[in-house]
């Protein structure tokens, strides 16, 4: 009977201990402190963790950054607005979600551009140089999806835009993230994708890939634009968020990561 | 008495609300979107062709992991060889990671140039490919099929197979015989979770196949790109297809399970 009690008090005890660790999962929720949360492009994961973080150290607040690609975010604003802020990657996104009242307009603030170029194996063993390149015959190329991600769209524009036609064949996959592309360059599984030039400042991709330039007259840059949605919890948190991507403070840490303004 | 009968009542409302949790989880799905849309989406182009895709595919798969699975069962189960721990659990690694690690893994084996022109030679390619479709669901499958086989192995008194032998059976003739026919329960619930587990793989097929809409896009992969989209019933009408196909799975084990609890 003692062992049985004994037996029992232990398992009460491990109870507890299960409950205390799973809640201290989420320290955040606990306390008192105020959150954010920042539905943002996937492409800016470099320079918005390092944003997030500096506006932390300066604020009582702690921000949540969730990534992932324009339209898949424009998607979960859509079923659940449970974002504060929003940042996608072109501002076409932007304006979709204005236009469906989402967004205040007078909210929206521009930050950076963001610039496509034509990502390439390291040292260019295919000789690219320009999009027309890409129609040559043989070569596989790596495509975002246009319905998925803001690159997939641009990529599609400037094709059009530049009156390039006869890459479809050379297409060899239709990857719905941006980074699967750099992933298939860096692997050498594609020869070339059009992606975002400041993704391939980043030390770790550098020296995998290299970067065939658009001429700026042939080139579509989108702006990276941010805004505070309807409706969100901490209106005056969000828009101090906003107002900082935009500072002079944050525009040193933009640069830092190949970003222009 | 009326301590047991307590013991009981708990356990049945606990278990009861696990379920509960469970199902609700699972029926929230048809409340994402009204339901004609979805519907609608169910009987759309691309979802007919993820599923018909996904279909195929996991036939295939499967039918590749149940044959790569019963020799390597037999064996795991039957001999005792050095280095048999190590082999088993390298084996058993995909079951423990991320899919998308698996996924990685196979892109940059198979997708290596000596490894990829040696299949070209012989009309496979499976990078980007529904050739490479099937292997990532196979890969992802065959961890869980070989277990559940080797279990089924194990259960089969060895005095069957010893008497078979002594009978005069080759070790050949024992297995296909006597051994195969008595992990029948076994093999047949390694086909339902493999292709529960082939028609639900996605991280592997992602990185592997690629993604593209419309041609290396299985049920999972639809329910992905969708939520990219924005297109919130046509996510929905392919997360209900992979619910019916993941709930005849695991229906069947259940079935299978209870049959063989009341006739041993």
């Amino acid at each position: 009977m003692k062992k049985g009690r004994q037996s029992v008090l232990l398992a009460v005890f491990a109870a507890v201990a299960l409950t205390v660790s799973f809640l201290w999962l989420n320290p955040e929720s606990g306390r008192e402190k105020r959150s954010l949360i920042v539905f943002s492009a996937a492409g800016l994961l470099k320079p918005m963790d390092e944003l997030a973080a500096r506006f932390e150290s300066e604020h009582e607040v702690k921000v949540i950054l969730n990534y992932g690609g324009s339209g898949e975010l424009l998607g979960k604003l859509a079923l659940e607005r449970s974002a504060d802020v929003f940042v996608p990657a072109d501002q076409k996104y932007m304006a979709d979600a204005t236009g469906r009242g989402w967004i205040a307009e007078s909210t929206v603030v521009p930050l950076v551009s963001h610039v496509p170029a034509i990502a390439v194996v390291r040292g260019n063993p295919q000789g690219i140089s320009s999009l027309s390149d890409l129609s040559r015959a043989g070569l596989a190329v790596a495509m975002g999806d246009p319905d998925a991600c803001a690159i997939g769209k641009i990529t599609k524009a400037l094709l059009a835009k530049n009156g390039i036609s006869g890459v479809d064949g050379n297409i060899k996959v239709i990857a719905p993230t941006v980074n699967q592309l750099l992933l298939y360059i860096a692997a050498g599984k594609a020869d070339a994708a059009v992606i975002w030039e400041d993704l391939v400042a980043w030390g770790e991709t550098s020296e995998s890939i290299s970067v065939v330039r658009i001429p700026e007259e042939q080139n579509i840059v989108s702006k990276i634009t941010a805004a505070v949605v309807s409706h969100c919890a901490g209106r005056e948190d969000a828009e101090a968020f906003v107002k900082f991507l935009a500072s002079e403070e944050a525009c040193d840490i933009w640069r830092k990561w190949g970003f222009k303004r | 008495m009326k301590k047991s009968g307590f013991f009981r009542l708990f356990l049945a409302g606990f278990s009861f609300i696990v379920v509960g949790t469970v199902f609700l989880s699972i029926a929230s799905l048809l409340f994402v979107d009204s339901p004609d849309a979805v519907i609608r989406c169910l009987f759309s182009e691309e979802i007919l062709y993820a599923f018909r895709l996904s279909l195929t595919t996991a036939v295939i798969s499967t039918s590749f992991v149940i044959c790569a699975a019963v020799p390597v069962a037999y064996l795991f189960s039957r001999y005792s060889f050095f280095g048999k721990r190590l082999m088993k659990t390298i084996l058993y690694i995909p079951v423990a990671f991320p899919e998308i690690v698996l996924g990685l893994c196979l892109l940059m084996f198979f997708g290596s140039d000596i490894v990829r022109r040696l299949f070209q030679t012989v009309g496979l390619d499976f990078v980007f490919s529904k050739q490479g479709i099937v292997l990532a669901q196979f890969f992802t499958a065959l961890p869980y099929a070989i277990r559940i086989i080797k279990s089924a192995f194990d259960g089969i008194d060895p005095q069957y197979e010893f008497v078979s032998r002594s009978l005069g059976y080759t070790p050949l003739r024992t297995f296909i015989h006597i051994s195969l026919p008595l992990a029948k329960r076994g093999i047949l619930a390694a086909v339902a979770i493999s292709f529960a587990r082939c028609a639900g793989a996605f991280g592997s097929v992602l990185i592997l196949a690629g993604g593209t809409r419309m041609v290396t896009e299985t049920l999972p992969i639809a329910l992905f790109l969708n939520i990219s989209y924005g297109n919130m019933s046509m996510a929905v009408a392919a997360g209900l297809m992979l619910v019916v196909i993941a709930f005849a799975g695991m229906y069947i084990i259940e079935t299978i399970e209870s049959d063989s609890d009341t006739t041993v």
